[in-house]
């Protein structure tokens, strides 16, 4: 039921999530299978007078408590490796590795409104604080294979920027910058939602993530923000799929 | 001793009690009293947010049903009201101020007037609450969380000043009254117990019910002062939590401060609900709790732990990742100390004569759904499958498969059981076991496809899921679960009419102990007298469960007997 993960990194999370919910499903069937053996062997009509200890052999379902441990331990361990990928490391470090090893990052600001994204491109030259920044409410667009470093805070209450498709969600906070990344791997058009009660129109507060293929990227942002003929020619051909 | 015999002693020589309607009634200070006056208030303030979760159910179905900031008003006060309003009273103000003198041989609360100061402040809290939802302005409608700035903004959503205000007055009030009732159950646990009573002799339901206390007292101060800084904030204009340009609060804080409370707050109703479990679950499978002492310090250990898990609730909030790890870690290890005790609380069962009353099957599909809710936490806990389920329906999903479980499998199930001690009646067994299947199947109905709508990446408190092209699919398991759970509420409110007329008109049983339970309070009568013990005083022989151990050939001790009051000073 998860939706399709179109980024590089989403199958970290994914792994942590089929590995403590398909753990959990295993350990609660056989706990409800061993449950339903001492209520069905145990009941009045079959057992009328209790035993005075435990059978020997149910004693050893004790065992369980130490399959937890084990299962407690194997899951801290994936899971701390996905989260240590995804957040400890701090964002200046990851973006050096990423121009050491020669890929192309983009560089977004996204802030929070009630009840609406707003979205900061830096425009042709990748720079912030240039006249040629711009701004979209409720779209960002992105280059296909691009690590996308994201700013994140709200102009006015917590929101939190949740993009299921690349299994990333971040509060946006009013007054601090927080910073996600990701790298869409996938072009097409995808949702973003906003996963922190924010007011009236929480349920409405609807972005969307456009990941582009590089040239058409290139083009869209030669004449961005009034560029909007890429984007429709793009919302065309996916509706033809 | 000589005192607590003299009062006796008075109240022997006047014969019947004689009090007014007022004082034996309204400001009793009677433990059992005041435990009915609280489980009472407890069940309107239920059926109250049960209604608010059956119209946003409704609107979830039916996107337009209810306006925007009623559907948050209601979620808002269904979540507040199910925690503070229901399980609370209930299972520590009700069962707690019924059961801990009768369990440990007192007469009464160590602070009988406290008592009674305790169960009216929380009724002042109940009024509050409700005017704060009709007050004019519209309700409080910013989650049961209260997150600033939201919640300290009025400008930021509509209205609504008057009505938050009185929602943390309400709150403040009702954290008075626990707290007055902690202090109760603790001092009286332990200093009021029966001679040859010793800890480790104490049913695990008053060792559930002091350790609930502890952890409320040490939990709730922090949010107590972080309501005021949040009152100040609203009324006043600081700047604690919220943020304007140039006066920067910290939004941040509030969450610390809350979900320090908070997550103490999650086991300060578990416990008790286990302790309802452990009680019921000895007394129909005729075995001992398997590993009394494990159950104890298990309980300990994850009391302590409880502490130390909070920032969970905020992994992706802007803290620092890697004190995030930390709080991962303990949040996963605290599974181990409850599966301890759900180990215990299963072998209690083996080797036992299962007897499946309706107290039974209540507390048999209350330890099931434990199960569940347990172990759907670890992807919560985990820090890196937190990331996506974070304020997703998993987590809804989650807390249901646990606080319903508490506030409600639980509860019914020591209804069931103490029905009998509490009115000297019967609820109709019959009855009983329709209720409790028709339960677990709307229950489930209406929970466990919330983890299905989480793994679809659901966002929580979200008025209807149409709005996303990626949750329109998903719109059969809305309706499936609004279906659901206006069959479970209809099977509750049947369930409300019967218990009201078996109070008054149920077959009526003589026998102080139907159940053949071992614990102190089934020596007292039923419905026990003021002052519980007449003319006795019980002494304390052995341990608490004392079914079919040892290969004796009887099927139960009781864990002592009544010796009348002059014997005693003899002795």
């Amino acid at each position: 039921m998860l939706p399709i993960d179109i980024s590089e990194h989403g199958y970290l999370v994914d792994r942590v999530i089929k590995f403590s919910v398909g753990g959990g499903v295993i350990i609660g069937i056989v706990s409800f299978a061993i449950l339903f053996y001492i209520l069905w062997r145990f009941r009045r009509s079959k057992n009328p007078t209790p035993l005075s200890d435990v059978p020997p052999l149910l004693k050893k379902v004790v065992y369980i408590d130490f399959v937890m441990i084990i299962f407690d331990l194997i899951l801290l361990f994936v899971s701390t490796y996905a989260w240590f990928i995804f957040f400890i490391r701090p964002v200046e470090k990851i973006k050096k590795e990423v121009v050491d090893k020669g890929e192309k990052f983009v560089e977004v600001k996204v802030i929070g409104r009630q009840f609406f994204w707003t979205f900061e491109y830096p425009g042709k030259d990748g720079k912030f604080g240039t006249p040629d920044d711009f701004t979209l409410g409720n779209v960002l667009v992105v280059p296909e294979n691009h690590y996308v470093f994201v700013k994140l805070t709200a102009a006015d209450v917590i929101h939190s920027l949740f993009i299921p498709n690349v299994r990333v969600k971040y509060d946006a906070i009013p007054g601090k910058e927080t910073h996600l990344w990701f790298k869409p791997t996938k072009s097409g058009k995808y949702e973003i939602a906003c996963a922190e009660i924010c007011g009236e129109m929480h349920y409405r507060m609807k972005a969307y993530l456009v990941v582009l293929s590089e040239e058409d990227y290139k083009k869209w942002i030669e004449n961005a923000p009034y560029e909007v003929s890429v984007l429709k020619d793009f919302e065309e051909k996916i509706a033809k799929k | 001793m000589s005192q607590v015999a003299s009062v006796v002693g008075h109240h022997l020589e006047s014969g019947e009690h004689e009090m007014s309607f007022i004082r034996k009634y309204i400001f009793s200070t009677d433990h059992k009293t005041i435990g009915k006056q609280y489980l009472l208030t407890g069940v309107v303030m239920a059926i109250f947010g049960g209604a608010l979760a059956i119209f946003f159910r409704i609107n979830l179905a039916n996107p337009g049903f209810l306006t925007d900031s009623q559907y948050n008003a209601f979620v808002t006060y269904h979540g507040a009201i199910m925690f503070f309003w229901v399980a609370m009273p209930i299972l520590l103000g009700g069962f707690g101020n019924m059961l801990i003198p009768l369990m440990i041989g007192a007469r009464d609360m160590a602070f009988p007037t406290l008592n009674m100061i305790s169960f009216w402040t929380f009724f002042l809290s109940s009024v509050v609450l409700v005017i704060s939802f009709f007050v004019p302005g519209g309700a409080f409608s910013g989650g049961w969380t209260v997150y600033p700035p939201l919640s300290a903004d009025p400008e930021r959503f509509l209205g609504a000043n008057l009505g938050t205000v009185l929602f943390l007055l309400a709150l403040a009030l009702e954290f008075a009254s626990m707290l007055m009732g902690g202090v109760n159950f603790i001092t009286t646990s332990l200093t009021l117990r029966a001679k040859g009573l010793s800890l480790m002799r104490l049913p695990i339901f008053v060792w559930m019910q002091v350790l609930a206390s502890l952890l409320f007292m040490f939990s709730v101060t922090p949010l107590i002062a972080g309501a005021i800084m949040l009152l100040l904030d609203i009324i006043l204009g600081t700047h604690f939590f919220r943020v304007e340009a140039g006066k920067v609060g910290d939004p941040i804080l509030w969450q610390h401060l809350f979900w320090f409370f908070g997550h103490p707050e999650v086991y300060v109703i578990l416990f008790p609900a286990l302790g309802i479990l452990f009680e019921v679950i000895t007394t129909f499978a005729r075995r001992p709790v398997f590993s009394y002492k494990l159950v104890v310090y298990a309980s300990i250990v994850a009391g302590i732990l409880s502490f130390l898990v909070w920032a969970h609730h905020q992994f992706v909030a802007g803290i620092n990742p890697l004190s995030a790890t930390g709080f991962s870690i303990t949040t996963v290890l605290i599974s181990v100390p409850f599966s301890m005790t759900l180990v215990a609380m299963g072998l209690t069962y083996a080797g036992g004569s299962i007897r499946f009353t309706p107290a039974m099957l209540f507390a048999t599909f209350a330890f099931a759904m434990f199960i569940i809710g347990g172990l759907t936490g670890l992807p919560l806990g985990a820090v890196a499958s937190d990331i996506y389920f974070h304020d997703t329906y998993f987590v809804v999903g989650h807390f249901h498969y646990t606080v319903f479980t508490i506030a409600v499998l639980s509860t019914i199930a020591g209804v069931y059981h103490w029905f009998p001690k509490m009115f000297g009646r019967r609820i109709n067994d019959t009855f009983g076991k329709i209720h409790a299947w028709l339960t677990l199947i709307f229950y489930n109905g209406f929970a466990f496809p919330a983890f299905f709508l989480g793994m679809a990446g659901h966002p929580r408190r979200y008025a209807t899921a149409l709005e996303f092209g990626f949750l329109q699919k998903y719109q059969w398991i809305h309706e499936l679960m609004t279906i659901s759970s206006i069959l479970l509420l209809a099977t509750q409110i049947i369930f409300l009419i019967v218990f009201f007329y078996s109070i008054f008109a149920g077959k009526e049983e003589t026998e102080p102990n139907p159940w053949k339970s071992t614990t102190l309070e089934w020596l007292a009568p039923s419905p026990p007298p003021h002052l519980n013990w007449g003319a006795f005083t019980p002494v304390v022989e052995r341990g608490p469960y004392e079914y079919a151990s040892n290969g004796k050939d009887v099927d139960f001790i009781p864990q002592g007997r009544l010796v009348k009051i002059e014997h005693m000073q003899k002795a």
